[in-house]
C-alpha cells in the first residue's frame, strides 16, 4: 500500500515539476526582446554626461523584404550604465546585450580615458567581452553608427564584417574589449584600437575603418594611418596577409605589388655600453601579384635581386619611421618592446623597470629585413605588348567600312 | 547496517571530481599570476605527503572512517571533541562550495533568477544520493567522470589552442619564488588537501592497499586537470585579466570562436561545474552525516541528510555578504584556517595512531 502511495507521490512530483520548472524564469519572448547589435559611446561636454546610442535589431515579419531592420535609440546618463538603462524609456523594453558585436567610442571619450567607457561592458555579464572595439575619428560615435543610408543593412554587423575581413588587408589592428583592458592593466604593451572615419564623398556616408588609434595607458594620444598600421602589425608579429607596393621598381616606371603570404618578426633586446638595442628581424615571404608595366627586366633574375633589395629598403625605412614616431612623437610603447625585454631578458628588465617610461624612448632600433619572393602568380612575365603587330587605328571611316562589310558578308 | 563497498576506480573518479570541484571555475589565483601553473604543480607535490598520511590512516584501520579512528585513538571524550571539529570543517567546506556555486550561477549564468531556485533541486538531489549511500555515489561518479573529462579535454583544451599565446606565461618566475610558493600553499589547501574529507567516508574501500592507490592517483589526475585549466586560462587571457576576474575559466572559454559555428562554449564550463559541485557537496554532506551518527552512536544516518543539506544551503546564503568577501576569504584566510584540519591535526593523529598500533602489534606478538 505504502509502495503504491510512494509511486503516486513520485508521479505527482514529476508532473508538477514538468509543468512548473521546464519553462524559463525571467522569461522573455524573442519578439519582445530588444536585441542590441552594437553600441556607441559619446561624451557631452556641456552636460557632463555620457551619450549612449544603441542599434537594435528589429525583426520584421513581412515576407518580401529582408526581415531585419535596424533601429537607433540614444540616451544620456551620468555613467555609461546609467545611460544604457535609461534607454528603456525610449525602447520600451529591456535591451538584450549578448548579441552585440561592436562598441564604438568617439575620439573625445578616448582622449579623456577609456576605462569609464569600457568598464561596464567588461564587468557586466550580458555584453560579451569579445566585442570589437572601434574608435571613431572626425565624427561622433553616434554619427558613425547611424550613418547607413539604406536601412536594411545592419550598421554594426557591417563594421564587424570589416573587422573580420581585414586580415587580408592589415591596415588596422583589431582589438576586443578584454584584450584592450588586458593591455591597459598589464602596463607594458600599450593598447591600440582600430580607427573608423566617415567617408562623406558623393553625398553618401560610408563607414571605413582605416588606421589605428594609439593609446598611452587608457588615453588616446595619436593616430597612425593604414600603411603605418601595416608596419605596426609587422613589428608586433601579427601580420598575416597584406600588400606591399613598390613604386618605380628598380628605376623603371613599373609599379609592383607584392602579396604577403607569411611574416615572422623576432625582437631581440641587446644591452651594450649602457645602451639598449632592439634587434628587429623581419622575414617576409611574398609573391609578385601585380606588375603594372611591361618592362621585362623587373622579373628576370637580376631584376628580382634588385627588386628584393629595394623592397627590403622600403620596409626598413617604414619600420624605422614608425618606431621613431612612437618614440619621439607619441612616447608610448605600442610596439611591445618593453614586454619583449621583460620576456627575453628578465634580469635586464628588473634593473630598468623603475624608469620604464624613459626606457622605451631611448631604445635604439636595429632593423634587418629579409624578403623572400616566392612566386609571381600564374604568369612568369609581364604582359607583353606585341611589337610585330600593327597598331590599330580607330577612326570613324574604318569603323563604318568594317560595319558595312560585316553586313554584306553576314 | 549493510556494509557497502566501492571499487578503486570509483574511488579515484570520486577524488578527481572532488578536486576539480569548484576550483575549475574559481581558479587557482593569487600573487603568482602568470606562474600560477607552477604553483599548481607545487601544490600537488606539497599535497602528496598529506594525502599519504590520510591513506596511511585508512589502511591502519581498514573499514573504519576518520571518526572511528579519532575515537579509538584519543578515547571517547577527546575523540568526540575532535570529531565535532572535523564535522564543522566538512560542514563549512560544504557551505563554501555551495556559495561558490551560487555566486557563479547568480552572477554569470542566471543573473535574474532568484538565488534559491537552483538549490531547490540540488539540495534534494544531494540528500537523496547521500541516503542512497557511497556505492551509488561511486557508480555515479564513474559515469560522470567520462562526461567531465571529455568536456574539459575536447571542448575547452583542444579548441582553445588557436587562441593561446605563449608569451602570456613568460618570463617564468620573474617575481621570484615567494609568490609562487604562497599560491602553491593556497592550492594545497584549496582544493588538493581538502580530500581529507574522504577519510570521513572511505571506510568502504576494499583492501588495505587501495587507499594509497585511490588517493595518490586521484590527486595526480585531478591535479593534472587543474593544471590544464590553469594553463589554458593563462595562455588565453594573460595574467592581469585572470587576477581581476572572479571566474576566469568562463571568460577564457567564452572567447573561443571556431568560425561562426562553434562559439559560446562557456556552457561546457557550467556543465562541468554542476557535475563536480554535486559530487563535492555530496561527499561533504556524507562526511557530516557520518560524523554526527558516530558521535551519538546512531545506527542510521539517513534521517540526518535532508536537514543538514538544507542547513548547508541556508548557511551558505548568509556566510558572506558579497562576492568580494567570498573571494577574499577563500584566497586569504582559508589556506591558514584549513591548514589546521588538513595538516596539523592529521599529523598528530598519525603519530599517536602509529605508536598505538605498534604497541598493539608488540602486545599481540
Amino acid at each position: 500500500m505504502i509502495r503504491i502511495l510512494k509511486k503516486q507521490i513520485a508521479l505527482l512530483l514529476i508532473i508538477i515539476n514538468i509543468c512548473t520548472v521546464s519553462g524559463c524564469s525571467s522569461y522573455r519572448e524573442v519578439d519582445q526582446l530588444g536585441i542590441a547589435a552594437g553600441m556607441a559611446i559619446d561624451f557631452n561636454e556641456y552636460a557632463d554626461k555620457y551619450v549612449v546610442t544603441v542599434e537594435m535589431i528589429k525583426v520584421g515579419a513581412s515576407e518580401n523584404t529582408k526581415s531585419t531592420i535596424s533601429k537607433f535609440y540614444t540616451s544620456t546618463g551620468n555613467s555609461v550604465f546609467d545611460a544604457v538603462r535609461l534607454l528603456i524609456i525610449k525602447t520600451g523594453r529591456r535591451i538584450f546585450w549578448s548579441h552585440s558585436v561592436v562598441i564604438l567610442v568617439s575620439e573625445e571619450v578616448a582622449q579623456k580615458g577609456m576605462v569609464p567607457a569600457l568598464d561596464w561592458v567588461n564587468r557586466d555579464t550580458e555584453p560579451r567581452a569579445d566585442m570589437n572595439l572601434i574608435i571613431t575619428k572626425g565624427c561622433t560615435a553616434k554619427e558613425m553608427l547611424m550613418c547607413r543610408s539604406e536601412p536594411i543593412e545592419m550598421s554594426s554587423f557591417h563594421l564587424n564584417d570589416i573587422m573580420k575581413s581585414q586580415q587580408v588587408l592589415s591596415k588596422m589592428t583589431s582589438a576586443t574589449v578584454w584584450e584592450f583592458v588586458n593591455d591597459i592593466s598589464s602596463g607594458l604593451t600599450q593598447p591600440t584600437a582600430p580607427a573608423a572615419q566617415l567617408d562623406r564623398a558623393e553625398g553618401e556616408n560610408e563607414q571605413d575603418i582605416y588606421g589605428t588609434s594609439i593609446f598611452k595607458k587608457d588615453k588616446a594620444v595619436g593616430y597612425i594611418n593604414g600603411d603605418e598600421s601595416f608596419y605596426l602589425l609587422m613589428i608586433k608579429d601579427k601580420l598575416k596577409e597584406g600588400i606591399i607596393v613598390v613604386k618605380d621598381a628598380i628605376g623603371t616606371n613599373t609599379t609592383i605589388s607584392f602579396e604577403v603570404f607569411h611574416n615572422k618578426t623576432t625582437l631581440t633586446p641587446i644591452y651594450e655600453n649602457e645602451k639598449i638595442i632592439m634587434k628587429v628581424d623581419v622575414k617576409t615571404v611574398v609573391a609578385i601579384d601585380e606588375v603594372s608595366g611591361t618592362d621585362d627586366m623587373v622579373v628576370n633574375e637580376e631584376g628580382r635581386n634588385k627588386l628584393k633589395k629595394q623592397t627590403e629598403e622600403i620596409v626598413t625605412k617604414n619600420l624605422l619611421d614608425l618606431i621613431k614616431k612612437m618614440q619621439k612623437e607619441y612616447k608610448t610603447d605600442v610596439l611591445g618592446f618593453s614586454s619583449t625585454m621583460k620576456i627575453k631578458s628578465p634580469n635586464m628588465w628588473r634593473k630598468l623597470e623603475q624608469r620604464k617610461n624613459e626606457v622605451f624612448q631611448n631604445i635604439i632600433p636595429k632593423i634587418n629585413v629579409q624578403i623572400i619572393i616566392e612566386g609571381s602568380g600564374t604568369n612568369s612575365k609581364p604582359i607583353k605588348i606585341g611589337t610585330n603587330s600593327k597598331p590599330i587605328k580607330w577612326d570613324k571611316e574604318s569603323c563604318f567600312h568594317d560595319y558595312r562589310e560585316a553586313l554584306i558578308y553576314g | 547496517m549493510v556494509k557497502e563497498y566501492i571499487s578503486d576506480k570509483q574511488g579515484i573518479s570520486l577524488i578527481i571530481l572532488f578536486i576539480i570541484g569548484s576550483t575549475l571555475i574559481v581558479g587557482v589565483s593569487g600573487e603568482a599570476k602568470e606562474n600560477s601553473w607552477i604553483s599548481v604543480i607545487l601544490g600537488v607535490i606539497l599535497a602528496l605527503p598529506a594525502v599519504i598520511i590520510y591513506a596511511r590512516l585508512l589502511s591502519l584501520y581498514p573499514h573504519k572512517d576518520l571518526f572511528d579512528i579519532l575515537m579509538e585513538v584519543f578515547g571517547g571524550i577527546l575523540g568526540r571533541i575532535l570529531c565535532i571539529v572535523y564535522i564543522w570543517f566538512a560542514f563549512h567546506l560544504g557551505t563554501l562550495v555551495f556559495r561558490n556555486y551560487l555566486e557563479f550561477t547568480s552572477n554569470v549564468v542566471f543573473p535574474d533568477m532568484p538565488v534559491w531556485v537552483l538549490p531547490l533541486f540540488l539540495v534534494p538531489l544531494i540528500s537523496w544520493v547521500v541516503k542512497a549511500g557511497i556505492e551509488v555515489l561511486g557508480r555515479c561518479s564513474e559515469f560522470l567522470i567520462i562526461i567531465v573529462v571529455a568536456l574539459i579535454i575536447l571542448v575547452t583544451i583542444s579548441l582553445s589552442v588557436p587562441k593561446m599565446n605563449i608569451n602570456n606565461i613568460l618570463p617564468i618566475m620573474y617575481d621570484g619564488f615567494t609568490p609562487v610558493f604562497k599560491t602553491a600553499f593556497g592550492a594545497f589547501s584549496f582544493p588538493f588537501a581538502e580530500s581529507i574529507i574522504f577519510t570521513m567516508c572511505f571506510s568502504s574501500l576494499k583492501t588495505t592497499k587501495s587507499p594509497y592507490k585511490v588517493y595518490i592517483s586521484g590527486l595526480i589526475i585531478g591535479g593534472f586537470f587543474i593544471l590544464l585549466a590553469t594553463l589554458r586560462n593563462i595562455l588565453i587571457l594573460g595574467a592581469s585579466t585572470i587576477s581581476e576576474n572572479y571566474f576566469p575559466s568562463n571568460v577564457a572559454v567564452s572567447v573561443i570562436h571556431i568560425g561562426d559555428l562553434l562559439q559560446r562554449l562557456e556552457l561546457s564550463v557550467s556543465a562541468v561545474l554542476v557535475i563536480s559541485v554535486f559530487i563535492k557537496l555530496s561527499i561533504c554532506l556524507m562526511g557530516v552525516c557520518n560524523g554526527i551518527s558516530k558521535i551519538f552512536n546512531l545506527n542510521d544516518n539517513k534521517f540526518l541528510t535532508t536537514p543538514i543539506a538544507a542547513l548547508m544551503f541556508s548557511f551558505s546564503l548568509f556566510i558572506y555578504t558579497s562576492t568580494m568577501e567570498m573571494t577574499q576569504w577563500a584566497f586569504e584566510v582559508w589556506p591558514y584556517y584549513a591548514f589546521l584540519f588538513q595538516a596539523i591535526l592529521p599529523v598528530i593523529l598519525i603519530i599517536v595512531a602509529e605508536n598505538k598500533s605498534r604497541k598493539n602489534h608488540t602486545k599481540l606478538s
